[in-house]
């Protein structure tokens, strides 16, 4: 009679029906090293200097001309942000820029606007709020600001979900999605904002921009 | 565990013993790998987290007190490491199953992957640690932090769901009911 021990061969013959992986002792002394490494706390000025570093030498313009760069640059910081758990205050050259970190550890990937070209570097982070970041770079041969809408959903950092394009005197050069919704700061810049953007995303575009609360202007008055 | 002398081994290991260590290690690669990917059901992911867990075991060993403790607590930490990859998968792609490649081979092969692969995880955990590493419903319950009674549950839910198979394979002999029992 098949009882208990009938499941035995069963879920045994299953384990062993797939190849395995090879082993690979160099790389698991590597993760336990920087397991142990891991493990050290920083103390919070430490924290607080890494971060300000990190966050103030591309704020500083140094010019990150390559993408793979610049998005290793933001993926390190924020994951590194997102695993130490902690509230940290990073002061740019422009203004007081607050990131709030995840509890929770998360893998992030952060992707640039795909649109963004080489020659911008990013000018700050700042946040919408706990969920939710705004990425602006800035091109350096050309008064234009680009904008990524960063996302976070159960502890873990969407890439950029809707990417926003600025352009200043009133002229579009481009948009990184189709544009739902047009606004007006001032006079002349004008911002295009995808499908599904939250108030409050514009509203914090807006104020990055140093503008005032938005106007909404009539869709074909701008769209083309 | 498939080898002879892993008692001698992880003595060694706890001394840090630089050949011990990477010799249990390479001892017990196979059942991380196979226990990892049972649970997070992809090739990658499973090379991931058997090398979390062996990386775990290469750090922590030396606190180690027993060595005879070495196989519950090596599974432990396997489980652990491969669980919490699976759930920062599914976290990550809502909505997208790992869906693990068929090897070719009879159809009843296939029918027992889908079979043990479509358990829950929580189901599917006990039952390996039970059938394939040869764990006691203490050591599982220890690793998966969950009652006994729970294990046994669980336990008899998975070979309620693999009976079919059996019955497949063994048309004229009954399989044995198991009482329930809920922890």
């Amino acid at each position: 009679m098949p009882g208990d021990d009938a499941y035995g061969p069963l879920v045994t013959r299953y384990m062993r029906d797939r190849p395995i992986g090879p082993f690979n002792f160099q790389a698991i002394e590597r993760r336990a090293r920087s397991l142990k490494t891991g493990r050290q706390p920083l103390s919070k000025r430490t924290t607080f200097a890494l971060g300000a570093l990190a966050i103030a030498v591309p704020t500083m313009a140094l010019g990150f001309t390559n993408r793979t760069a610049l998005e290793a640059q933001i993926t390190a910081q924020l994951s590194s942000w997102d695993k130490r758990a902690v509230r940290t205050t990073f002061v740019s050259a422009q203004r007081t820029v607050t990131l709030a970190t995840a509890k929770q550890s998360a893998d992030f990937h952060f992707r640039l606007p795909i649109d963004l070209p080489d020659n911008a570097y990013l000018e700050r982070i700042e946040e919408i709020d706990r969920s939710s970041y705004i990425v602006t770079y800035r091109r350096s041969d050309a008064d234009a600001l680009y904008f990524s809408i960063l996302k976070r959903k159960s502890g873990t950092y969407f890439g950029t979900t809707t990417a926003v394009f600025v352009t200043r005197g009133g002229k579009i050069e481009h948009s990184y999605r189709l544009p739902t919704y047009v606004w007006n700061v001032g006079d002349e810049t004008v911002i295009l904002t995808a499908r599904g953007l939250r108030a409050k995303d514009v509203d914090g575009m807006v104020r990055a921009m140093g503008g005032t609360k938005p106007a909404p202007l009539p869709k074909d008055a701008i769209v083309r | 565990m498939g080898v002879d002398n892993v008692g001698e081994l992880v003595s060694g290991a706890r001394d840090r013993d630089p050949g011990s260590l990477e010799a249990l290690l390479a001892a017990v690669w196979d059942d991380a790998f196979r226990i990892a990917r049972a649970i997070v059901l992809d090739d990658s992911d499973a090379q991931d987290a058997a090398q979390d867990a062996c990386a775990i075991v290469y750090a922590t060993i030396p606190s180690l007190r027993s060595a005879d403790a070495f196989p519950a607590w090596f599974y432990r930490i396997v489980v652990r490491c491969a669980t919490q990859l699976a759930k920062r998968r599914a976290r990550d792609s809502p909505g997208v199953e790992h869906v693990a490649g068929v090897p070719a081979g009879a159809a009843d092969r296939i029918d027992l992957q889908r079979a043990i692969e479509t358990l829950p995880l929580g189901i599917r955990i006990p039952l390996i640690l039970h059938y394939f590493a040869d764990l006691n419903t203490g050591d599982i319950a220890n690793a998966m932090r969950i009652p006994s009674g729970t294990v046994r549950f669980r336990i008899m839910l998975a070979r309620r769901r693999l009976r079919p198979l059996l019955e497949i394979r063994l048309p004229n002999q009954n399989v044995e009911e198991v009482p329930t029992h809920a922890g």
